[in-house]
């Protein structure tokens, strides 16, 4: 197991590498810079900003520096926000996005597993349709026009909740629904099959047959391995999250990573950018592996 | 499982926890994009310019509504016959930390702002300083600020400014604390370590979220201000921001949180204010491209525009056609004030440049940054140059930082530009098309131009040089046609005036927290609408 | 040598779908969506780009089934012109990752050992990365055409299908018929293009038919945030977010969002149930009861 571990740890510092490489190198290609500004600066103001952020030295040697800083965990300064670190953005905007994105995984979780244990029971009969017929809504229903009809429903409608920004826990509600929804609909349907894959095994019937109440089958037995197929869709599901509260930070103008990542990527905020990319993908290698070391231990083929 | 679901749930309180923050002390709460910087020295934007003139205070005041420059930190002021030189008594004041603050800030502060080495976005607004187009360019050391002693400076100026005072009043302009900026470098803008000294003092900031002011009890006024917090709330949504408004959330909004689609339906609510702006919107020619190097094309481009169908349909919100390149408002100038809508003038014009009837006619394209009012505003004049002259003019947007480089780099045919004044006087409009100037980018020079630019610079009696300008304005407008006006910004803001005095817009859509109180004592519960 | 014909799978995978109600629904659904926004022309009397001023903002009339948008043009010629630009981004770069990942898959799978390790350790590494936030630099940064949009919408989608495409590789390369032509000396070529490709069609057609719909998806959200196709054309994402955009109290141009929104999420759900469809014809083990 140590063994897996650090193996899985050390295959991904190349990537990172590579990211950074290949991140640093679309900011640079790519044009406009990040004082190209509707006020035009005299020549010579334009020439001061350009050597204080070092984008007059040649590209190697901004690369050199950049990476250098990352080993020290400097992220760098950021373009747009002047006076702030990366580091410190990151700071203030990554706890946003992680309370949104652990509120949506477990909503996900909350509502998709007993939708879909709820259909396999009732399968084929009018619960199961019912199940599959919500779950399918929310495959099928992008974020970005769930979130505005939520609001239209509970804010504007009935005045439960409140429209946006960030600061108490109501206002976690409705972003939180919104990003977990379509997780929720897929993880019913791998509950849903997992459920039923389970409940044909042979043990199953005997413990049936043997008289123990359908709740005890259910909910020792039978829970656990029909849970497999969710524990492997985990680390997608986590990845889909991640991307998914870009939009639904913008729909709810939160002040989480996502809004940061998507205006350094306009403002060619180069630092900021990059930093956010490199968050992005650690988190999910990590979360990848957790999710996948998890898987192991659950699955009864691999377990010891 | 559980245990994982246990551990979630801990992160998640955890997380939140840290998120909780205290409402209910906040007076009043307005829109304001994220700035880029509050530091005076550095800052660029309106968004930083209206948090810069809430926490410190300059030579002057501008006072709404009229915006005339009042007594600020300087009590009283005196110019020389030739208006190029200027004396400021400055009272006795100190900063929110005590220390006191004096002529010798100031001469400190407006060095600092043209240092290369700070390379501040708004240098070029000190220019008419003398000495200090050298100074920012690093050959000399020489400016000509001095404080004679700790209440008395004097500014001696390349030409006579007469908007000088106006000027002073500036964001850029603003003195900054010397012994803060030494000891803490970059980051002294932060809550923590940040001295001002206006009105307000920063208390709190969340990048993207809200940047909360407090009142200064130091400041030399202090009885005049009616509010004890304010929160700049940082949005980049019309929408989310409108929503906010109306959830009672925000006190006040402007275009920012004005969503397109639903001005017809908020203009003729009451709590609809809006009023000029002194900022244009036009399209730039590129006058090194054929056809467009022939002023009868541009002129006949210009004169086919028919700007009011883009305010009445488009824009909707009180905007006006623009009848010259300066808008109107400024103290002591009258514009040229032409129709420029004349389609028939226009097709002659055409002809005789060699396009009878738009034949023959290159597809020029139209580039302006991607946004959904200037691709409506973009179609529009497709479909009327289209109408009127016969001719077929491609879009292209592009994406905002894309966009200002391509202009930049002059890649283009017609491009979409605007331009907001930062002082209250002509030549800031009229200045950029001279030859050399960053801001002019369509390729035109004229050095006759250039001279009675300069001319109105010397130019110590206002009428002859109001006169002066307005004939440049004419050049530009009318007889070279290099930009296109299209129509005049307005100020829009939403907000409840039965609860609130003193936030009626003005020229240069600043929103003066020194002004701003509640008509009936404190907050009295979130209101209804 | 007894000569068994094996029965055609694809006549028992036809028969299959054709039984599946749920998946007969979906690609009729399908076929009449593709065949309206294909043929708006004949349909619609407006034109996409069309503007008129006086008649914008309008809610959904006899004149405009489905309403008008900000500058009076009709929803229903732009919902259905969305639809031909999302379905041919669905398509066409679900064709580029095909593409990618059969080659892919086909490589690894047929060479095995060290390089099919390589490869698809490649192919483990990229499994968890955000491959939407390059993409989102990439449009950002190197302008919006469509060209660049199939490339790297495909580009992202790949690896799913190399996954598949290796394991079904691996597989035929065991059967009996391809050692037998292998023996033979049949060049690889011939043999990877009578015996293993025909048999990967069904796999990666139901690959194929997920990944529209994933990918549309993902052309929304670019769109959305600015980045994918822009006006005057429209696909269903971007009118999806003008609609999103404009949801208010005050004055809700409801028609903008549900309109494109109903039919971008009736036409993923038919994409869906052909998918399954698809997948229990060909894998008759997965059919649930």
């Amino acid at each position: 197991m140590t063994g897996y571990l650090v193996r899985r740890i050390a295959g991904t510092i190349p990537l990172l590498l590579a990211i950074v490489v290949v991140s640093f190198l679309f900011m640079r290609l790519a044009p406009g810079g990040p004082f190209d500004t509707d006020r035009a600066f005299d020549p010579q103001v334009r020439a001061n900003l350009e050597a204080r952020y070092g984008l007059d030295e040649p590209l190697l040697a901004q690369l050199g520096t950049y990476v250098g800083g990352l080993l020290q965990g400097d992220l760098g300064p950021s373009f747009k926000y002047v006076g702030w670190s990366v580091n410190e953005i990151i700071a203030q905007g990554a706890p946003v996005s992680l309370t949104l994105g652990a509120s949506a995984l477990l909503i996900a979780l909350m509502v998709g597993i007993p939708l879909g244990v709820i259909a396999a029971l009732y399968h084929n009969r009018w619960g199961d349709h019912l199940a599959t017929g919500i779950a399918l809504v929310g495959v099928c229903v992008p974020n970005f026009v769930l979130g505005p009809v939520l609001v239209l429903i509970f804010v504007f409608g009935m005045g439960l909740l409140p429209v946006g920004g960030w600061g108490s826990p109501a206002q976690v509600i409705l972003p939180a629904v919104t990003l977990g929804a379509v997780r929720a609909a897929y993880i019913a349907r791998l509950a849903r099959a997992g459920m039923l894959d389970v409940l044909q095994q042979d043990y199953v019937r005997t413990a049936r047959a043997k008289g123990l109440r359908e709740s005890m089958v259910i909910f020792r037995h039978a829970l656990r391995i029909a849970m497999l197929p969710v524990v492997q869709y985990l680390g997608p599901a986590i990845a889909s999250i991640l991307v998914g509260s870009v939009v639904v930070e913008r729909i709810f103008d939160l002040p989480g990573l996502g809004s940061f990542f998507i205006n350094a990527a306009l403002n060619r905020d180069y630092t900021l950018a990059m930093g956010s990319v490199l968050l992005y993908s650690t988190l999910l290698i990590f979360l990848n592996l957790i999710a996948d070391l998890l898987a192991h231990r659950l699955d009864p083929r691999t377990a010891r | 499982m559980k245990t994982f679901l246990r551990r979630l749930f801990l992160i998640l309180i955890a997380a939140g926890a840290g998120c909780a923050d205290d409402r209910a002390e906040v007076d009043f709460r307005f829109l304001n994009t994220e700035p880029e910087t509050i530091d005076p020295g550095r800052v660029g934007g309106q968004a930083g310019g209206r948090i810069v003139a809430n926490l410190f205070e300059g030579l002057t005041v501008r006072q709404p509504p009229s915006l005339a420059p009042g007594p600020g930190i300087a009590k009283r002021w005196n110019t020389s016959p030739d208006a190029r030189t200027w004396t400021f008594h400055l009272r006795t004041s100190t900063w929110s930390d005590g220390t006191p603050l004096t002529a010798h800030d100031f001469v400190w502060s407006w060095r600092r702002v043209l240092d290369p080495a700070t390379a501040g976005k708004s240098a070029q607004l000190l220019f008419p300083i003398a000495g200090a187009r050298d100074f920012n360019s690093g050959r000399s050391r020489e400016l000509g600020v001095v404080a004679v002693d700790d209440t008395t400076l004097v500014i001696t100026l390349e030409t006579p400014t007469p908007y000088f005072a106006d000027l002073a009043a500036a964001p850029p302009l603003a003195p900054t604390p010397r012994h803060v900026i030494e000891a803490h470098g970059e980051q002294w803008t932060r809550p923590e370590t940040i001295v001002s000294n206006g009105p307000y003092v920063l208390e709190a900031w969340r990048l993207q979220d809200r940047m909360r002011l407090a009142r200064n009890p130091l400041y030399w006024n202090v009885e005049s201000i009616a509010l004890t917090r304010a929160d700049a709330v940082a949005g980049d949504f019309a929408n989310a921001n409108f929503n906010q408004y109306e959830s009672g959330l925000l006190d006040w909004v402007d275009a920012g949180g004005i969503p397109l689609p639903l001005i017809d339906a908020l203009t003729p609510r009451d709590d609809w204010h809006a009023g000029p702006f002194l900022a244009t919107y036009f399209l730039r020619c590129n006058a090194r491209n054929a056809p467009l190097d022939d002023a009868r094309v541009r002129r006949a481009l210009s004169l086919s525009l028919d700007a009011a169908a883009i305010t009445e349909h488009v824009t909707r919100a009180g905007q006006v056609p623009a009848r010259g390149l300066v808008p109107p408002g400024i103290p002591g100038y009258e514009g040229i004030d032409v129709d420029l809508f004349d389609p028939e003038r226009a097709r002659v014009l055409l002809a005789e440049a060699g396009f009878p009837n738009g034949e023959g006619f290159p597809r020029l394209r139209f580039l302006f940054n991607t946004s959904e009012a200037h691709r409506q505003i973009a179609e529009v004049l497709q479909q009327q140059w289209r109408k009127h002259l016969g001719i077929e003019i491609e879009l292209l947007n592009q994406e905002w930082k894309v966009f200002t480089a391509t202009v930049r780099a002059g890649e283009y045919d017609l491009a979409r530009g605007s331009w907001i004044g930062d002082v209250l006087d002509a030549s800031n409009f009229l200045e950029i098309f001279t030859a050399g100037n960053a801001n002019n980018r369509t390729g035109w020079e004229s050095s006759d131009y250039d001279t009675r630019i300069a001319a109105a610079a010397r130019e110590t009696d206002a009428t002859l040089r109001a006169e002066i300008l307005r004939t440049c304005e004419r050049t530009v407008v009318v007889d070279e046609a290099i930009i296109l006006p299209v129509y005049v910004y307005a100020v829009t803001n939403l907000y409840d005036a039965s609860r609130w005095k003193g936030l009626e817009p003005d020229l240069l859509n600043s929103l003066d927290l020194r002004r701003v109180r509640p008509r009936v004592g404190p907050r009295a519960g979130s209101a209804s609408r | 040598m007894s000569r068994e014909r094996p029965r055609d799978p694809w006549r028992l995978a036809l028969g299959r779908f054709a039984h599946n109600r749920a998946a007969m629904a979906g690609l009729f659904v399908l076929i009449v969506v593709t065949v309206a926004a294909l043929g708006v022309e004949w349909i619609s009397p407006y034109g996409v780009a069309e503007q008129d001023l006086a008649r914008a903002r309008q809610a959904p009339s006899w004149d405009h089934p489905f309403g008008t948008d900000a500058v009076g043009r009709d929803l229903f010629t732009r919902t259905l012109h969305g639809g031909r630009i999302s379905l041919l981004v669905g398509v066409v770069a679900t064709f580029v990752s095909i593409v990618i990942g059969v080659t892919w898959g086909l490589v690894a799978g047929w060479n095995g050992g060290r390089v099919d390790e390589l490869m698809m350790r490649f192919v483990d590494l990229l499994y968890g990365l955000p491959f939407l936030f390059f993409v989102v630099l990439l449009v950002a940064w190197f302008g919006q055409s469509l060209v660049l949009l199939f490339v790297a919408l495909g580009a992202v989608q790949w690896l799913t299908t190399s996954r598949i495409v290796r394991a079904e590789t691996q597989r035929l390369r065991g059967e009996e018929f391809v050692i037998a032509a292998r023996s033979i000396g049949v060049p690889t070529p011939m043999i990877l293009l009578r015996h293993v490709l025909p048999n990967l069609l069904g796999p990666v057609l139901v690959v194929a038919t997920l990944t529209v719909p994933t990918v549309m998806l993902e052309e929304a959200f670019l769109s959305f945030l600015g980045l994918g196709v822009q006006p005057p054309m429209a696909s269903w994402g971007s009118l999806a977010s003008e609609g999103a955009a404009a949801l208010n109290p005050v004055d809700s141009m409801w028609w903008w969002i549900v309109f494109p929104g109903a039919l971008f999420s009736l036409t993923l759900l038919a994409l869906n149930f052909v998918g399954d469809g698809l997948r229990d014809a060909f894998d008759p083990k997965t059919v649930r009861k």
